[in-house]
């Protein structure tokens, strides 16, 4: 009895522990006995539309450290003599490792990404292998264009604590993306990373490898973007302040988004040096797109004047309206910038010499309700669903609007303003696109997006918006005289298609006037709407209007012969 | 040459005779048990060593054999000689434990082994056996039937006890109790005593676990010291006393013991409280245990044996590497070879010609129970975990040498039972 009692409960308790409880102990004992080691998936490349690279991935090889493998004083030891050659001072690296030691947290810790020649012989003298420090490749992102759509593109960086927490599936260290198309396609960029699993013994040493499940490479990512349109943006607007965006007009694709100043995105890829942060840091705050800014559209709103004064019943498109030098409101003169009248013009000589007087009486008439909500559908103001993230929507203030934002009346000097795009009206240069395009393709408000992929989603599908075809007739045949023989000759030359187009010049409280210029091309058959802000540069024919003929000309592959595009070059190593 | 002769077919059957006739009543199912578990033990270890490339696995087999030619040699031996020594043996024992204190090497914080002839030896083993003999010739003469010879062998116990526990060796000193107990069990003592023994120590517990149940116990006491002591009332009275001091006592009891004796004690109940620290032990002994399931991962397949895992897995924590690696059905197995060899002690028991013989198995028997259910419940979180190595499995030549120093003495008893005439 006493023999068989304890003999009897240890076998009950091996049976518990071996046929019940046994594969719930086989699965500890297998997590026991290896790590998984990362092995980064490549990040898929972002094109253009024709397939020319945006964003790519080239191999390099980067070294990582096990935190637990030695004692921090022996760390320290180790990485002192790389000092210079790695991503992050010592310090950095050796107060992180301290922290993972405290957390008993063994997964890799990189060190240097694209490692120096230098560091890879300095690393083989250190016997790094047994340190626990190894290099493996993998791709470094890597951006052909530089500064040209590094607001479109955005940049990467290495996953934070609330990236690892939204995606548990992220290793530490892990790439993804921060802005732009980089963060906004991270899902189908991002690939599934994948891991060896080695084999480890108590103290954490790595044995062979056990088996390997291989990563998955991201998608690529085409977007609308025309590359050429683009850099030839990029190149017009150096220099300035300021954006110039295309879009097409039938989809509301956008064809080209540059803002200037800018920034390289491939200084993100490394860790940002000094004298990076310092650029990026510069008061004219190149990380920001202007694209997405609100400006005072100035005379370009003509545009919307002419429709809300047509539409709202108070016009039709054969109205002519006695212009003058100035007319009187309230004691207070408003003037033609002429300096003289026209005489009784109609909409389209209106639009083509950007009379003052002829909206003035327009605004007067319909009211500022009026022209904000038909500003509002042809597409100021309309949430943005472009997924960049930080951009703003401009803003047609009405009077009660006024009131409750500035605490101010409304005066009838601020319906005046409104007509000419001036006072409290802001617009941002990819909604005067939008209002272009909607004008010249038939009345359809275009819904402004980035990604090749999103011409068919319904989230992007032109909204009708059951504007008379005569109203957008006039207003088009206006813009197109506005290059035959307005203010924007310019770009009447032949050396582009004929186009249409509308400058502005808006009076800004210091410094010049910011230029503007919205239109479109070619005049017949429209394909792009165009709109372009540069700050505190003058006139809007003189500085905005020449912008868009160098996009024009890249768009249309002018004037060097169409050659076909190169092809892709291979992103994969 | 005519090897098929009728005389050398005689002389064949002469000639074996005669070497088998001093062994010829030897319990040869005992002996055939503990050279399995020796071997078993053997490629156990050699398992946990397959990476560091170690020999302990040789010495252990080493030993072994030395340690069944000693058993075999003992039991060719009158075991009764041993009666006039018993007290030489008890002073021996005691000198060599005192020897530990003055000239003894320090490992994990005990005082364990002296150095003979370069041979690390650990007195604290043999003075398992030491015991057996001095408390089996105390009640061979005078059983334990009446209270004075209780206390006269208890006493004879505390010494050597002591002399273990400061060593500090807990494990060994509750052995050498085990043995008493055992010996004093079979040597007539009346249960109600041992029972009344060991209750300051449960009421101690259950003082701490659970305080209704502590009641009952010491109400259970005062009965059972009623009906088996003389004087009846103040004897119950005094027992009722004694465990109601005791639940007390047992916070102070609690307090004398080192700190790591009581992480040890209380960490089995749930390892996962400090799973880097002391708990860690025991959990990755469960997981190689466990993760064994039914046939094992097979041998030198294990795992947590072979990654190193469990420290100190070739001594105390050898059953996991079996668990691990030769699943329940090994597992079984090994608890079968024990419970075999606790029979066949039985047996000699039951069989000796004489008290002494008699008593010799049951200490013996007390050694081989109480280490191998402490020693594998620890291994699978049944008791906390007392530095008790598992008889002729785990690492250690003092222990092997101590076992087949037992066994040979209990295959005396059997080999100089009543012979049988032919």
């Amino acid at each position: 009895m006493i023999i068989s009692v304890p003999i009897t409960a240890l076998a009950f308790r091996l049976a518990q522990l071996q046929l019940v409880e046994g594969t719930q102990f086989r699965d500890r004992a297998e997590d026991n006995r290896s790590r998984r080691r990362p092995i980064p998936a490549e990040r898929g490349p972002i094109l253009d539309r024709q397939g020319k690279v945006l964003a790519t991935s080239r191999l390099a090889r980067s070294a990582y450290l096990s935190p637990m493998r030695q004692s921090l004083a022996a760390w320290q030891q180790f990485l002192t003599p790389l000092a210079g050659q790695l991503d992050r001072p010592v310090p950095a690296i050796l107060t992180e490792i301290a922290d993972r030691q405290r957390s008993g947290n063994d997964d890799p810790i990189r060190i240097a990404r694209s490692i120096s020649p230098r560091a890879f012989v300095i690393l083989a003298e250190q016997n790094a292998q047994t340190a626990g420090v190894w290099i493996q490749s993998e791709s470094s992102r890597s951006y052909p264009n530089g500064q040209v759509a590094a607001h479109i593109i955005g940049h990467i960086g290495e996953a934070d604590p609330d990236d690892l927490k939204a995606n548990p599936s992220l290793p530490y260290g892990a790439i993804v993306g921060r802005t732009g198309v980089e963060r906004l396609a991270d899902d189908r960029l991002l690939g599934t990373w994948g891991f060896d699993r080695i084999e480890s013994d108590a103290k954490g040493e790595l044995g062979e490898v056990l088996d390997r499940t291989d990563p998955i490479a991201g998608d690529p990512v085409q977007l609308t973007l025309d590359l050429p349109t683009q850099r030839a943006a990029a190149a017009a607007l150096a220099g300035h302040r300021g954006a110039a965006v295309a879009i097409d007009i039938k989809t509301g694709g956008i064809v080209a988004m540059a803002s200037n100043p800018s920034f390289d995105p491939n200084w993100f890829v490394d860790r940002i040096t000094g004298t990076e942060w310092k650029a990026l840091q510069a008061p004219d705050r190149p990380l920001l797109n202007r694209a997405l800014q609100g400006y005072p559209p100035a005379s370009t709103f003509k545009i919307i004047t002419s429709i809300a004064g047509m539409e709202s019943g108070a016009y039709n498109p054969n109205s002519r309206i006695q212009t003058s030098a100035a007319i009187s409101l309230g004691g207070h003169l408003f003037r033609e910038h002429s300096g003289s009248g026209y005489g009784a013009i109609g909409f389209r000589d209106a639009l083509a010499y950007s009379s003052n007087t002829f909206y003035y009486q327009i605004g007067i008439k319909i009211g500022p309700e009026a022209i904000a909500k038909w500003g509002k559908i042809l597409g100021i103001g309309q949430p943005l669903k472009l997924g960049l993230g930080g951009g703003t929507v401009g803003s047609l203030p009405t009077p009660a609007e006024k009131q409750k934002l500035y605490g101010q009346p409304w005066y009838g000097g601020d319906t005046v303003s409104m007509s000419i795009g001036q006072g409290l009206v802001l617009a941002t240069p990819l909604e005067l696109a939008t209002v272009v395009a909607t004008v010249v393709n038939g009345g359809n408000r275009v819904v402004p997006h980035l990604l090749a992929s999103q011409v068919n989603d319904p989230e992007m599908k032109p909204q009708p918006t059951g504007i008379n075809p005569a109203t957008l007739q006039v207003v088009r045949q206006g813009l197109v005289d506005t290059v035959k023989k307005g203010t924007a000759k310019i770009l009447g030359d032949g050396s582009i298609p004929l186009s249409g187009g509308k400058t502005g010049t808006a009076e800004v409280p210091s410094g010049r006037s910011n230029a503007m210029f919205v239109g479109f091309a070619p005049a017949d058959r429209p394909e792009i709407a165009v709109a372009i802000a540069v700050e505190n540069a003058g006139y809007g024919g003189a500085v905005a209007a020449p912008i868009a003929k160098e996009m024009y000309r890249a768009y249309f592959r002018r004037p060097t012969s169409a050659a076909p595009a190169a092809p892709p070059p291979a992103v994969r190593d | 040459m005519a090897a098929t002769s009728p005389f050398s077919r005689l002389f064949k059957s002469l000639f074996l005779k005669r070497l088998i006739a001093p062994w010829q009543n030897l319990d040869w199912i005992l002996m055939a048990v503990t050279i399995a578990l020796t071997a078993l033990g053997s490629v156990a270890i050699r398992s946990v060593e397959m990476k560091s490339g170690g020999i302990n696995w040789l010495q252990h087999a080493v030993t072994g054999a030395i340690g069944v030619a000693m058993a075999l040699g003992i039991a060719r031996f009158r075991y009764d000689l041993l009666l006039r020594w018993r007290w030489w043996i008890y002073g021996a024992t005691n000198l060599s434990l005192i020897a530990v204190r003055l000239v003894g090497t320090t490992a994990l914080g005990a005082e364990r082994w002296i150095s003979i002839g370069g041979f690390n030896v650990q007195p604290s083993e043999f003075a398992k056996v030491g015991l057996i003999l001095t408390l089996a010739g105390m009640l061979h003469t005078e059983t334990a039937s009446t209270l004075p010879r209780l206390f006269q062998v208890l006493g004879v116990t505390l010494l050597p006890c002591a002399l273990v526990f400061i060593q500090p060796s807990l494990g060994t000193t509750l052995v050498l109790i085990c043995i008493c107990l055992g010996v004093l069990y079979w040597g007539n003592a009346h249960p109600g005593w041992l029972l009344l023994l060991l209750s300051p120590l449960v009421a101690a517990i259950l003082f701490n676990v659970y305080l209704p149940a502590w009641f009952a116990w010491v109400a259970l006491m005062g009965y059972a010291a009623w009906c088996s002591l003389p004087w009846r009332v103040p004897s119950a009275l005094g027992a009722v006393t004694v465990n109601l001091v005791s639940g007390g006592l047992g916070k102070a009891f609690w307090d004398v013991l080192q700190d790591y004796q009581k992480a040890r004690i209380t960490m089995f109940l749930n390892p996962e409280q400090d799973p880097m620290g002391g708990g860690y032990h025991l959990i990755q002994s469960r997981i190689a245990i466990g993760s064994g399931e039914l046939w094992g991962k097979g041998l030198f397949q294990g795992t947590q044996t072979q990654l190193n895992f469990i420290p100190e897995q070739d001594t105390d924590f050898i059953f996991a590497a079996i668990g691990e690696e030769f699943g329940f059905i090994g597992s079984l197995l090994v608890l079968l070879g024990f419970w075999l060899v606790c029979l066949r002690l039985v047996r000699i028991a039951q069989g000796a010609k004489d008290n002494f013989g008699s008593l010799i198995a049951i200490g013996t028997l007390a050694i081989v129970l109480f280490q191998a259910s402490v020693n594998i419940g620890m291994t699978i979180g049944l008791a906390p975990i007392t530095g008790i190595p598992l008889p002729w499995l785990s690492y250690g030549r003092s222990a092997m040498l101590t076992n087949f120093l037992a066994i040979g003495l209990a295959q005396s008893v059997a080999n100089n039972r009543q012979r049988i005439k032919f």
